[in-house]
């Protein structure tokens, strides 16, 4: 009887119930993970195939340079110094939107070479394994470098990349690959692939 | 005449406040669009857990659901400069995620598992819960687990442009229009559609329901 009196009936409606799965939710370890995966894939989505020759090439000229003897190597090793030399990152002579230099290097070699190239670096740091280029400052339209992805696989070399000098944190690792803001699509850019072995573009 | 003035009132603080979130968007969006890729992490943050709900209550698959809201995020930022502006920030960002979420159901149509998350404990305590396990005589956890695989197999029984809408509207709250920006329809069908699905939903579930 006291039951009956206690509580009016409830109407039990379809809309009643749907509302119940607003209250499926999950822990809030699941938006850690859930934050480090999305950071990485859209780090990965940024990252552009390397057109087919050079995919092709690469393993080619890989072999290449294992048969061919020491001296041929050295002629080739100073063809693409002469290539890699007459880039010119920040010539007036070249149009802002084909500045774009593109070499295969160890990402510590890399960052070197791109740290060299910008007269603007205000500082340089090297500590231990990481070479770290700082507020440097970009002019105008550059890239943003955003972050630095991983990878175990020797294919994810096959990348093109893009970066600017703004703050560039180079890690000695080969599997490194560097990514940057690709919005400012109208941008002058400095792209480099960071394959883990030789360079030759 | 008061009746008028206070409806207008309420649509203009109404349209002030929606003014305020969408500008507040539009804002980050111009940001992103500007290359300041840290604001497009307000926006993450801010969308995440809807757009993960939305998808997950298409899908019923937590896995899933994951996978698409990080697409669907992927699919915003790297498109974000084409959107105009034209739709609030985030019924541009719901249709990415409702799209690509209907395309992963078509061609997953066969396979169908189901993983569910966590009912909040809270929601033990309402009245509708109460009310259900003395009508089914049922300890509540035990009810509200077989209530939420019920109503998984009830939304998965409707066709995904049905279940598409009684997701927006009854679980996430979404108005018509809002809807129909979403789904690309008129508010007319995003009725019809409404009246459908929810007339399924009552059969399936009538053992539940008054």
């Amino acid at each position: 009887m006291s039951n009956t009196t206690k509580q009016p009936k409830i109407k039990i409606t379809l809309e009643e119930v749907l509302r119940i799965k607003r209250n499926e939710r999950p822990p809030t370890e699941f938006w850690d993970r859930f934050d480090r995966e999305l950071r990485q894939k859209t780090l990965r989505a940024l990252v552009t195939e390397a057109p087919w020759p050079r995919r092709y090439l690469r393993p080619l000229l890989s072999r290449f340079l294992i048969a061919v003897p020491l001296s041929s190597v050295a002629v080739i090793a100073l063809f693409f110094l002469v290539i890699r030399n007459s880039v010119n990152i920040g010539g007036p002579e070249m149009p802002l939107q084909h500045r774009i230099v593109t070499m295969g290097a160890g990402p510590l070699e890399s960052a070197r070479m791109v740290a060299s190239r910008m007269e603007s670096v205000n500082r340089r740091s090297m500590s231990g394994h990481s070479y770290t280029v700082e507020q440097v400052v970009s002019f105008p339209g550059t890239r943003f470098v955003i972050s630095v992805i991983y990878s175990q696989s020797r294919q994810e070399a096959d990348f093109d990349m893009v970066m600017t000098p703004q703050i560039l944190t180079a890690a000695s690792d080969s599997n490194a690959h560097y990514t940057a803001n690709p919005l400012t699509s109208d941008s002058p850019s400095v792209a480099f692939a960071t394959a883990p072995s030789v360079g030759y573009f | 005449m008061s009746i008028t003035k206070a409806v207008r009132d309420t649509l203009v603080a109404g349209s002030v406040d929606g003014t305020q979130a969408v500008d507040g968007d539009i804002a980050f969006v111009r940001r992103v669009q500007r290359g300041d890729v840290s604001a497009f992490d307000h926006l993450i943050l801010k969308y995440r857990e809807r757009l993960f709900s939305i998808i997950y209550n298409l899908t019923s698959n937590r896995e899933d659901a994951a996978d698409l809201t990080q697409e669907a995020f992927i699919k915003a930022f790297r498109s974000i400069n084409r959107f105009k502006g034209k739709s609030s920030f985030f019924t541009w960002l719901y249709r990415i995620a409702v799209n690509a979420t209907l395309t992963h159901l078509k061609r997953n149509r066969l396979r169908r598992f189901f993983s569910f998350e966590n009912i909040n404990e809270e929601v033990g305590h309402s009245e509708i819960v109460e009310a259900l396990a003395e009508r089914t005589n049922a300890d509540k956890s035990t009810l509200l687990h077989e209530l939420q695989e019920k109503l998984n197999e009830a939304l998965h029984k409707l066709s995904l442009k049905h279940r598409a809408v009684v997701v927006l509207f009854e679980i996430e709250g979404l108005s018509h229009q809002e809807i129909s920006e979403v789904v690309g329809c008129s508010v007319g069908t995003v009725r019809s559609r409404l009246h459908y699905a929810k007339q399924q939903l009552q059969a399936y579930l009538q053992d539940y329901l008054d």
